[in-house]
């Protein structure tokens, strides 16, 4: 930013351009004619200033930039340019004399200033450039007239238009970015823009073409494209060194703090350290990757890699004495002698396809142990490649199946060391009921075909494509969840014990002292039972304060609210908390001023940490209820527990409460099944939180599960099926007077009382008469409700007679005793007299039916006969075949008389007489129509007619 | 031996051609009147030539069969005792021997038979309907 180093140079330049171009000033003169131009023309002398400087060759140096010889060239460029393509884009550049190179040149590039200038001036000194700019243009538009007007004046018009252009490059106030200071012959402070005027220079070069298409330039490469060249390895070289620096400063810090990693020999592998503690999991970096890693049960450990190497017949065709000599070995002190025993079960069954006996291993223990990392390590350990599905994965049937198959039937062939998969299905309680049973397809199936292998060659090969043959491991965190429930048998079930706390806590000290967090091993043991030994847990926690920047200690492991899992607690466990105030054991994690500032905050930390207060008991049973989520039956353990409860109400006030809140959870409930709003599920567990403060007691309740709820619905359709039974049978007139609930309610039960009357105990045809009309009332009363007794044996052996159906079950409560109840022998005499009164009624009935029959047929006869061609057509069916019965009578008429006689040739002639005697009878029938004569057909063959004829007859 | 003298009758044309039925059956009479007098039945030919046989309420379809061996159809006449001798193709040497010799005119002759094997089909409905 050096300033202009003398003023006095152009003051003597000006001079000589004053006296140099006289006549443009002349011009100039007259031109103040103009309006508005007058005021500006002080400071024409200031910007003559401004244009004399890149005339002059040494004063080049305006330009910050230090590129005079490119800025000459480029103005040469440009005055060529100008000077073949006379008319340039800038309306004023009609220059056609060779003698104002210079002249031009410098106007052009001044031009571009204004320009630039023009627009600073918008920004930096407002009000006086509008005026200017306005002045600037009008003038132009003048000059561009003369032009016109008058060629030998446009020279004059464009130098002098020259100064009035360049006018707005002086600025009273400092401008953004680079300017230059001078103080003019007033001893007015001006300053003056930079621009980089090359850079305008080649900008507008690139706009003018050689007629050719080619670029207008002299190198071969564009003078901005060397520029930004070079700009570029600037940049690149600035950042190249930034990074070396940061690295240096890196290295620097942790050399400090003095977590090199003896381990991670190279610089890259210590970026990549610094890279995954900024971005990555603690609990990811430090997953064990070697089987000696483990942190979780050994036994558990061994009995998983001893099952997967059981498959190793199966898949990898390798005999089983190579994976048992290392089990021998290794068999020393770690084993206890139950996972000695689970592994000889193993050992001891595979099946025909040379797999273990239980095709499918399952993890299950808390969150936090480390399932899946062993489960990931053992396989990799065994030789696999692991394939993990989890709970974010899409678990319908379909996609299960399709994963499982892909799983276990493919293998991977790229890469350079191929090996076969191990299904990993991570957190199998979360899945479906149905995908669970694809899964149990698939380990079955191949039972199948194992057994059906040898029946067919043809099938067997068919089914073998979906023989399991890779090994399965599924995790839980809940091993008792419904849809596991066939599953269990089928597999080998993995109890993850808590891990060690001891070592759990040596190897978190392990990664504090990589990581250089300052802690101590009884820390980190509270810490380990604090988090329930959950490692993940710990590790998070350990680098929480680490990115905190602080050391752990004690007292922050006591107060800190971490390891507190949302996990699902089972109902009993909630329904025991409801029902008991928590004693006070778990205050030993606050410190005193943890409890204030717990109330505080007022959240599930001041649950945890004091859940004697009322306050925290509130919060704790909130979450704990609404943790489990199971409303429904939560609320129907309560229902069915609470007044099992201890607790202390004189009054009933607590339980007329509780009764309340129970109404209450049934309205929510009943709204929200019945419109859908599952906003106000949230009050829900506040019913719960009422029943704690209303009913807790410091002792443990006895709890039953809630039976009554399933019972009484049992119950309800147990009657309702029983109504439904006899309202079919009951007679019309009763069933659609009567409602249900009322049959149930009101009817019923009286009903039952009407139907016992007394009776003697005498045979019944020793009634007397009212007697009678009693047991006729009594049978026609059961008739019409479709009640009746029968017989039954009881468990006992003895008989007895019940109602059918048995109403007295549905109307009487369970502990109600027992109505009186008729005799034996009454009761019999009754089904009896109603199994007779139904037939005699069906007999009624029946004869009714038949009586009624023929009078229509006798009407339409008569009126047949009254109407005889209008009822032709319309005779029923019916009536057609009746009508043959009337002529077999007619036939049969002479059929009564008929006795049987053969007749044979012979006999016409012997009763000749008789039959002329009886021809007149005989002929009045066959006038009838019908011939005495009648054809029986002799069945079979026919024999000739042959008849022995002695010869006295021929004679 | 016994010679019988078998005459043609004397009539313009030559002799009557008669038709036989042939039954697969019985027929029987309703009442103790037996078969003469009585109207055996109706019998039609369809326009194919198959007759067909209306006794009582039966139906019976049959065919016409021509005999291999036509059939001669003779009436004994006890009066014209021997009167004349046979002058026809029989033996003519047996009837000179019996005293008593009974002579015989041909009647008819039969050539075809109208043979009714088949089951009869009642037509109850037919005649109800006519009678209705």
């Amino acid at each position: 930013m050096a300033a202009v180093p003398d003023y006095d140079y152009p003051y003597d330049y000006d001079d000589n351009f004053e006296a140099d171009f006289a006549d443009e000033l002349e011009v100039l003169d007259e031109m103040e004619d103009i309006p508005g131009f007058k005021p500006s023309s002080q400071e024409k002398s200031k910007r003559s200033l401004k244009f004399s400087t890149p005339k002059d060759k040494g004063e080049v140096k305006l330009n910050g930039t230090s590129v005079p010889a490119e800025d000459r060239q480029t103005q040469k460029r440009d005055l060529s340019a100008v000077f073949e393509l006379p008319e340039t884009d800038e309306e004023d550049n009609v220059v056609s004399s060779a003698s104002k190179k210079r002249r031009v040149m410098t106007v052009d590039s001044n031009q571009t200033d204004i320009q630039d200038a023009d627009d600073d001036d918008f920004e930096i000194t407002p009000p006086s450039s509008p005026n200017i700019i306005a002045k600037v243009q009008q003038y132009r538009e003048t000059t561009g007239k003369t032009a016109d007007q008058s060629a030998p004046q446009a020279r004059e018009q464009v130098t002098s238009g020259r100064p009035a252009q360049s006018k707005s490059c002086f600025l009273r106030r400092p401008p953004s970015g680079k300017f230059v200071t001078v103080t003019n012959e007033d001893g007015e402070r001006m300053y003056l823009k930079e621009h980089e005027d090359t850079l305008h220079d080649s900008q507008k070069l690139s706009g003018h073409t050689l007629p050719g298409g080619r670029p207008l330039q002299l190198l071969s490469v564009s003078f901005r494209q060397l520029k930004d060249q070079v700009e570029d390895e600037r940049r690149r070289k600035i950042v190249a060194e930034s990074e070396r620096i940061t690295r240096e400063i890196n290295r620097q810090l942790d050399r400090d703090l003095g977590t090199e990693d003896e381990e991670d020999g190279g610089a890259s592998d210590q970026e990549d350290a610094g890279k995954s503690a900024q971005t990555g999991l603690w609990v990811d970096k430090f997953t064990p990757t070697n089987y000696t890693e483990l942190l979780s049960d050994e036994g558990t450990n061994r009995t998983l890699l001893t099952w997967l190497k059981l498959w190793d017949t199966a898949v990898f065709g390798r005999e089983r004495k190579v994976k048992k000599k290392p089990a021998d070995q290794k068999k020393g002190q770690f084993i206890n002698w139950q996972a000695k025993r689970l592994e000889e079960e193993l050992v001891q069954d595979e099946d025909g396809l040379k797999r273990p006996q239980k095709k499918v291993a399952l993890l299950c223990g808390p969150p936090g142990l480390g399932k899946t990392t062993l489960a990931h390590v053992i396989a990799r350990h065994a030789g696999y490649n692991v394939v993990e599905m989890n709970a974010s994965d899409d678990r319908s049937a379909e996609v299960f199946k399709e994963r499982i198959e892909a799983a276990t039937q493919m293998k991977a062939v790229m890469g350079a060391d191929p090996r076969p998969n191990c299904l990993v299905i991570d957190e199998i309680d979360g899945a479906p009921q149905a995908a669970i049973n694809v899964l149990l397809d698939i380990i079955k199936r191949k039972d199948q075909s194992g057994e059906a292998g040898p029946q067919g060659k043809r099938r067997r090969r068919r089914r073998e494509g979906g023989v399991l043959l890779r090994p399965i491991i599924c995790i839980c965190n809940d091993l008792y969840v419904l849809s596991l429930r066939r599953l269990r048998p089928l597999s080998l079930v993995l109890h993850f014990p808590p891990t060690d706390s001891t070592r759990l806590a040596g190897r978190l000290l392990e990664i504090a002292r990589r990581q250089s967090v300052r802690t101590d091993m009884t820390t980190l043991l509270a810490l380990c039972e604090k988090t329930e030994k959950d490692i993940r847990s710990c590790v998070n926690t350990l680098q929480f304060v680490h990115s905190r920047g602080t050391d752990l200690s004690l007292s922050d492991v006591r107060s800190m609210a971490v390891g507190q899992k949302d996990q699902q607690k089972g109902l009993f466990t909630v329904w025991q908390q409801i029902f008991q105030v928590p004693r006070q054991k778990r205050k030993r994690w606050n410190n005193p001023h943890d409890v204030a500032a717990g109330q505080q905050r007022a959240g599930e930390d001041v649950s945890v940490t004091q859940p004697h207060t009322p306050a925290g008991r509130f919060q704790h049973i909130l979450h704990l209820t609404s943790g489990n989520g199971e409303y429904e039956k939560t609320c129907q353990g309560l229902f069915e527990n609470y007044l099992e409860a201890k607790f202390k109400d004189t009054y009933l006030d607590a339980v007329t409460m509780g009764c309340d809140w129970l109404g209450f959870y049934d309205l929510v409930n009943n709204i929200i099944s019945h419109i859908q709003t599952f906003i106000l599920m949230r009050y829900i567990p506040y019913t719960f939180v009422a029943f704690h403060m209303l009913f807790a007691g410091s002792t443990a309740p006895k709890l039953s599960y809630p039976s009554s709820q399933y019972e009484c619905h049992q119950k309800m359709t147990e009657t309702q099926s029983l109504r439904a039974a006899q309202q079919g049978e009951m007679s019309a007139v009763i069933r659609s007077r009567v409602s249900q609930s009322a049959f149930l309610l009101e009817l019923l039960p009286a009903l039952l009382d009407i139907i016992q009357p007394s009776f003697r105990p005498v045979n019944s045809q020793l009634f007397s008469a009212k007697e009678k009309q009693q047991m006729s009332d009594l049978i026609h009363t059961m008739i019409a409700y479709n009640l009746t007794y029968q017989q039954e044996r009881s468990p006992e052996g003895q008989y007895q007679y019940l109602l059918e159906p048995n109403m007295e079950e549905a109307t009487r409560f369970s502990d109600q005793p027992p109505k009186k109840q008729l005799t034996y022998a009454a009761k019999q005499l009754i089904a009896k007299e109603i199994e007779v009164e139904k037939m005699r009624r069906s007999e009624a009935l029946l004869m009714s039916r038949n009586r009624n029959v023929p009078t229509p047929e006798e009407k339409t006869q008569e009126t047949g006969q009254k109407s005889d061609g209008t009822a032709e057509g319309a005779v029923p069916n019916h009536l057609a075949k009746l009508q043959p019965k009337k002529i077999t009578v007619a036939e049969e008429k002479p059929a009564v008389d008929f006795f049987g006689r053969v007749i044979k040739k012979k006999t016409p002639e012997r009763n000749k007489d008789a039959s002329s005697s009886n021809s007149s009878s005989s002929q009045k029938v066959s006038r009838e129509g019908m011939g005495t004569v009648y054809y029986k057909f002799n069945e079979g063959v026919s024999n000739a007619i042959r008849k022995n004829i002695p010869i006295q007859d021929l004679l | 031996m016994v010679q019988f003298a078998i005459r043609m009758p004397q009539t313009e044309g030559g002799c009557p051609e008669w038709t036989m039925v042939e039954l697969q059956g019985v027929l029987e009479t309703r009442d103790s009147s037996g078969l003469p007098g009585n109207r055996l039945g109706d019998l039609h030919f369809t326009k194919g030539g198959q007759p067909i046989l209306l006794i009582g309420h039966h139906v019976l379809h049959g065919k016409v069969v021509e005999l291999e061996k036509p059939f001669a159809v003779l009436v004994k006449e006890k009066e014209k005792e021997k009167k004349d001798d046979s002058t026809d193709s029989m033996d003519t040497g047996e009837s000179a021997d019996t005293v008593t010799c009974s002579d015989y005119l041909v009647k008819a002759v039969i050539r075809n038979k109208l043979v009714f094997k088949n089951r009869p089909r009642p037509i109850i409905n037919l005649t109800h309907k006519k009678g209705h």
